[in-house]
């Protein structure tokens, strides 16, 4: 969608038209969940804040400044929407303290630094080395976002086992991005 | 793996216990790299998680927002009634005609009306919240479904038609229509349950009424039941599992589409018998508990009471499978009711003491008397921090098809710990031998392979002694004639019966 397009799109928006909204979600869903799915480890509620991020963009469209990265503007919102159910669930579950928000910390100081274009790109070196069957294991987990259970059904193996080799897969793929790494 | 790897991937699927999340909390504190490599793998689950292709949350946000616009009104329209409470006699006294009462009723009816103003105010409310329930419903349609609602305006004529056409309809329902209540989502268990309904997804919550069309998806950790109160029928969604509610009308009609289920079915009304639908076959159950399983190229039912009638999609061949049978729909699989499957026999000896196998067979326990007997689903066998502990797994491999078949043994474990798996070319224990065996960690390799017989049973047997204090597996896994190699499950086995 171009810029005019998208102007054009929120006019209408806030002239009362809520099917056009649809149009924005869909150009833009795919890089608001990648920025969450970054910060967060949970699917499901990866989802929800994905949803989130979109109500909440549609209830402030008034403050978006026509002409200005409307994909950054969601992006903030999508952080800010993170960073809020972070401190909430950190205070509910101790089993996320410290780790989410070493993630997040993690994550934000890369996405500040020249440091997550390397590792993407060794990532993507590395899964297009691994062998066939490795292969559409990470298609169906992370391409099409499948739960064990239903990746489990489709190779024919129990939820464990297919759990283990995925495992067993991106141990390989982070001992492949060390060596990357290590060699620029 | 180490434990460490262990642990974070469990963090990375969401699987983490509590205990395991303050193990792991340990092991970042002590150890200087752990840090490190903790964060790199969680970089890199983040990193395949942002390769997502597929993505569709229009509808379920487009949903959720239009949700929001109908509340928004709702809450307008209660802001107006706040403001103006006199607006359409909200607020006048019960209307209650005094002319046919005596004055001693008529005064009792006035000192009610004067002495009570809660029952004004209750009256007065009563009438507000159905005007505004109707000004709701108007403005909210009005949303939905277009500014020229509503379109029909009722006559009185049109009442009394609509009378007589609910009159038949409900009799028509009455004498023919399905004994059942609604179909409710009774329990929920767990996260992740999604309810797809008019192109809508919803999250589904324990008391959700379904109706015929509504898809119900549960993700990996989440189970559901659907009751039918006041018919005693139950059926339950195990993780992993789509199932659609095709049709009510004539008979309960399920469509299931991959994953399990578990069925209690109450008595059904002669010719609405429940029917479930998968890819593969179609199972029509009048009253009866049975399990329905769906993978990508195949359907399983399992009988326990009662019997179903289980039709093959591809020839529309039908078998009666009777309780304590199941049978399979699928490519080059014998499409019969067999003896019911599920797993083998565990037999757990406790302080085996010795080093080679021959302890475990001469201890004076073996094989009679061990400590602990149980089942288990498949051929995987999971160990963590056990010393001197046998382990005896046994029962029968039913093959699916005629041909060579090859077995592995996969162990992850000491080398103070052994695994010997046997089988017999008869269902008699007696004439077993040895298919594969293990001292070693690793996988054993390439075994001859073995001719085995759809339609038989043969005798198969895994012996252990573990000595470790590492987690570690041991697991069997075989190649059957024109398929991969993968863990042998419980759909291929039956446990042999203990000895008392």
């Amino acid at each position: 969608m171009s810029n005019t397009d998208l102007d054009n799109v929120v006019v209408r928006v806030l002239a009362g038209d809520i099917d056009a909204y649809e149009a924005i979600v869909r150009d833009y869903q795919l890089e608001v969940w990648k920025v969450v799915a970054a910060m967060l480890l949970n699917a499901q509620l990866t989802e929800d804040l994905v949803e989130q991020t979109f109500i909440s963009a549609f209830q402030h469209l008034h403050s978006y400044e026509r002409g200005r990265d409307f994909g950054a503007w969601l992006k903030e919102i999508a952080r800010n929407q993170v960073r809020q159910e972070i401190r909430r669930r950190t205070r509910e579950d101790v089993r996320i303290e410290h780790y989410q928000a070493q993630l997040l910390q993690s994550y934000e100081l890369s996405a500040q630094s020249s440091q997550s274009q390397p590792l993407q790109e060794a990532l993507e070196e590395c899964t297009r080395k691994l062998p066939p069957a490795s292969a559409k294991l990470v298609e169906l987990r992370y391409h099409r976002a499948l739960n064990f259970g239903e990746i489990a059904a489709l190779v024919g193996r129990t939820v464990e086992a297919t759990r283990q080799q995925l495992g067993r897969i991106r141990i390989a793929l982070r001992e492949c991005i060390e060596k990357h790494l290590a060699r620029l | 793996m180490t434990r460490l790897e262990e642990l974070t991937l469990d963090l990375a699927d969401d699987a983490l216990s509590r205990e395991a999340a303050l193990e792991l909390q340990r092991l970042l504190a002590h150890e200087g790299s752990a840090r490190q490599t903790h964060i790199r793998l969680l970089q890199v689950e983040a990193g395949l998680r942002a390769t997502r292709q597929n993505l569709d949350l229009a509808p379920s946000i487009m949903g959720r927002l239009r949700a929001r616009m109908a509340d928004g009104i709702a809450r307008n329209v209660m802001t107006e009634i706040r403001a103006n409470p006199l607006m359409r006699g909200a607020s006048c006294p019960p209307e209650v005609s005094t002319q046919s009462r005596s004055p001693t009723s008529q005064k009792r009816m006035w000192r009610r009306h004067t002495a009570a103003p809660g029952v004004q105010r209750d009256a007065g409310n009563l009438r507000a919240r159905k005007w505004f329930m109707r000004t709701v419903q108007q403005r909210s349609l009005g949303i939905l479904l277009g500014p020229t609602w509503p379109w029909w305006k009722p006559k009185p004529i049109s009442i009394a038609l609509a009378a007589c056409v609910i009159l038949t309809v409900g009799l028509w329902a009455w004498f023919f229509g399905p004994t059942m209540g609604k179909p409710i989502l009774a329990e929920v268990q767990g996260t992740g349950l999604r309810l797809e309904r008019a192109g809508q997804t919803l999250i589904a919550t324990a008391g959700m009424s379904l109706s015929a069309g509504d898809v119900l998806r549960a993700s990996e950790n989440g189970t559901a039941t659907i009751t039918f109160v006041p018919e005693k029928t139950r059926v339950s969604l195990n993780a992993g599992t789509e199932l659609k509610l095709s049709s009510l009308l004539h008979g309960k009609r399920f469509e299931l589409h991959l994953g399990k289920l578990e069925a209690s079915v109450a008595p059904q009304r002669p010719f609405r018998p429940l029917v479930l639908n998968t890819p593969h076959a179609d199972a029509r159950v009048v009253g009866t508990h049975f399990i329905l399983t769906v993978a990508t190229n195949a359907t399983r039912l399992d009988v326990t009471e009662g019997s179903v009638r289980f039709t093959r999609i591809s020839d529309r061949r039908a078998v009666r499978v009777p309780a304590g049978s199941y049978a399979v729909a699928a490519p080059n699989y014998e499409f019969a009711a067999l003896p019911k499957t599920g797993g083998l026999l565990r037999e757990c000896w406790i302080g085996v003491t010795g080093k080679t196998m021959f302890a475990l067979r001469e201890d004076p326990r073996f094989p009679d008397h061990p400590d602990k007997r149980d089942f288990i689903d498949n051929l995987e066998l999971k160990v963590s921090e056990t010393n001197q502990l046998g382990v005896r797994l046994r029962g029968y491999l039913h093959p699916p098809v005629t041909g060579n078949y090859h077995f592995w043994l996969n162990y992850s474990l000491p080398d103070s710990s052994y695994a010997e798996v046997t089988m017999s070319p008869t269902e008699n224990p007696a004439e077993e031998v040895a298919i594969a065996r293990d001292g070693k960690v690793g996988v054993t390799q390439a075994p001859p392979p073995i001719q085995l017989e759809a339609g038989r049973r043969y005798y198969i047997e895994i012996q252990t002694l573990i000595n470790t204090k590492t987690a570690g597996y041991i697991s069997l896994e075989w190649k059957p004639p024109g398929g991969t190699r993968e863990l042998l499950t419980g759909e291929f086995l039956s446990p042999a019966k203990p000895k008392r």
